[in-house]
């Protein structure tokens, strides 16, 4: 038990595209206090030493350990430098590669929340598949490498129904990489009726960026590629474009920057139709004019909404896969018969690739139809459904009677680490 | 069940069992006190109060706990009685309250014992007794 009195715990919630991570005050929440982190970068061993004498500085101690040099966050990541390398911080198979996550931390915790880790109590959400290895490892690192005083472990699905206020709920969680449905009965998350399919954010951004490049033969230019420059000849206002050279980019950080440039141009122009969609109604799409941060201007209409119309059909890629809509019945359908119809009016919507405009109308009018004929069906989505879990966790890190649940430091002395297991069901 | 480890308050058991055995009450309003750390009763509804006064006695945009007394005819034709344990967290209030209720469901639900059936309303128009007793009526 850890009953420190006052404590203001730190939540961390990690994700593949980015770690959110946050001091819980008296007040619930407070959300600029929230960092948002890209992927972990690795960084091979600079050359041209100039530009980066401060940067060497501020992390001498990480380059005295190896010849590479691991950057961090957004700040340092939106920096070209030559030869960077890129990497995630979850390998294919979605685990955590835990020479990443110390970096991570540090960079989060230390340099930007400013915290001691070693008296500030940490809470971590985790994936909603029950992963016991996993979850062990990180207590015994989270203990054995930063002497955190407490810690406490809770799966993001049961974190984002009890922020909706609902114990009995399914939760549809679409991120940049997986998209979950996971029912969840009084708090637990029912692991047998779990579906998880590989499609989310990421893959949308890529089949985009794909098809701007072959279809379109749009050159993707990153933001470091070109200079702008303003010019006013005679009245006349314009931008002069000027290339650069980008040759000694490293390719993982080309492709990241590009990815990055093509995402904002989907978060900003796409949407969800409000129904299937067949070639007459894409005809009827408001057509509307991209430019570029080159200037390059695109113009887009049927591709507006037939992008995200992935999520709702059958693909050949994932094989299985029919639609996030039958991901749902069919999730429900493995579920108890009891709580089936609890299930049905309390589908929750999490993570950011929800945020398209129109997805909840979508799966609001597609469910009932291949749904049982005398169940309601109610889809919810709070504003806050970018990062649920984290705003779950910092409201249950907050309770003052949540102050026992944590697991400490003395405990993990008596018990060993797999006392997590018995502490965070 | 995660819990955030809420005590509850015997004036809730002790009228619950008023309601169930003595027949005293038609309707228990349970609420989480103003420091957050134990549940206790709110409202007590008399017998003959209907399902309209009891809806005029909860709050519209704050959580609470309810327990409340079914009465009406069944399938058979005869008369019955069931008593329905609620969870009102409507989506209109702050997650931070709707998180203290939907964690200490459990811990209220173990004093309430037993109870026919289980409702969660998140919504002021799903409070309604014709669609609580169709849960009964198959």
């Amino acid at each position: 038990m850890y009953c420190g009195d006052d404590v203001s715990s730190c939540v961390i919630d990690i994700g593949s595209y980015q770690t959110r991570a946050g001091i819980q005050m008296h007040v619930i929440y407070i959300f600029n206090r929230v960092f948002w982190r890209r992927l972990s970068s690795k960084c091979d061993p600079i050359t041209n030493g100039d530009q980066d004498v401060e940067m060497v500085d501020a992390e001498g101690e990480n380059k005295s350990r190896s010849s590479k040099r691991l950057v961090v966050g957004s700040a340092e990541l939106n920096y070209k430098r030559d030869n960077m390398e890129i990497q995630p911080l979850f390998s294919d198979q979605g685990i955590l590669n835990f020479d990443f996550i110390e970096d991570i931390l540090n960079k989060s915790l230390i340099d930007n929340l400013m915290i001691n880790p070693k008296e500030t109590p940490l809470l971590f959400t985790e994936q909603a598949l029950h992963n016991k290895e996993a979850r062990i490892k990180l207590t015994e690192f989270m203990f054995e490498k930063y002497q955190v005083p407490a810690i406490f472990i809770c799966k993001a699905p049961v974190l984002a129904s009890f922020a909706c206020g609902r114990s009995t709920a399914i939760i549809v969680d679409s991120g940049s990489k997986t998209t979950y449905a996971t029912p969840v009965h009084d708090g637990y998350a029912l692991q047998k009726c779990i579906i998880k399919y590989d499609i989310g954010g990421q893959q949308l951004t890529s089949d985009l960026r794909t098809w701007l490049e072959n279809d379109r033969k749009i050159e993707v230019i990153p933001r470091f590629g070109f200079k702008k420059k303003f010019q006013n000849i005679n009245g006349v206002e314009n931008f002069e474009v000027s290339r650069l050279d980008i040759d000694g980019v490293h390719p993982s950080y080309l492709n990241w920057a590009k990815d990055e440039v093509v995402r904002e141009l989907k978060e900003e122009m796409f949407y969800v139709s409000e129904d299937q969609i067949d070639d007459r109604s894409l005809e009827t799409i408001k057509g509307l004019n991209y430019e570029l941060p080159d200037g390059q201007s695109i113009n887009l209409q049927g591709e507006r909404v037939s992008f995200t119309e992935k999520m709702f059909v059958p693909n050949e890629k994932l094989p299985g896969f029919t639609g996030i809509q039958h991901m749902i019945v069919e999730s429900i359908g493995k579920s108890d018969i009891d709580i089936r119809r609890d299930l049905f009016q309390n589908v929750i919507l999490s993570g950011g690739n929800t945020l398209f405009k129109g997805f909840l109308e979508r799966l609001q009018r597609q469910i009932p139809e291949i749904s049982p004929q005398n169940v309601k069906v109610k889809v919810i989505s709070s504003n806050e459904r970018k990062f649920s879990p984290w705003v779950g966790g910092s409201i249950l890190s907050s309770l003052g009677s949540f102050q026992q649940m944590w697991m400490s430091r003395q405990e993990y002395e008596e018990h060993g680490s797999i006392m997590i297991e018995r502490k965070c069901p | 069940m995660m819990t955030a480890g809420m005590r509850v308050s015997d004036d809730v058991a002790n009228e619950y069992t008023n309601l169930r055995m003595k027949r005293s009450h038609r309707y228990l309003i349970i609420r989480v006190n103003d420091d957050k750390d134990e549940v206790i009763l709110d409202q007590v509804g008399e017998r003959d109060a209907t399902f309209e006064q009891f809806k005029e006695a909860m709050p519209k945009d704050q959580p609470r706990f309810a327990v409340f007394e079914l009465e009406f005819t069944g399938n058979s034709g005869a008369n019955e009685a069931k008593i329905v344990f609620i969870l009102y967290a409507p989506d209109i209030c702050d997650s931070g309250a709707k998180f203290i209720y939907a964690t200490s469901k459990d811990v209220v639900r173990k004093k309430v014992q037993p109870f026919n059936k289980e409702i969660q309303v998140n919504d002021w128009a799903d409070l309604d007794d014709e669609a609580f007793i169709k849960y009964f009526k198959h």
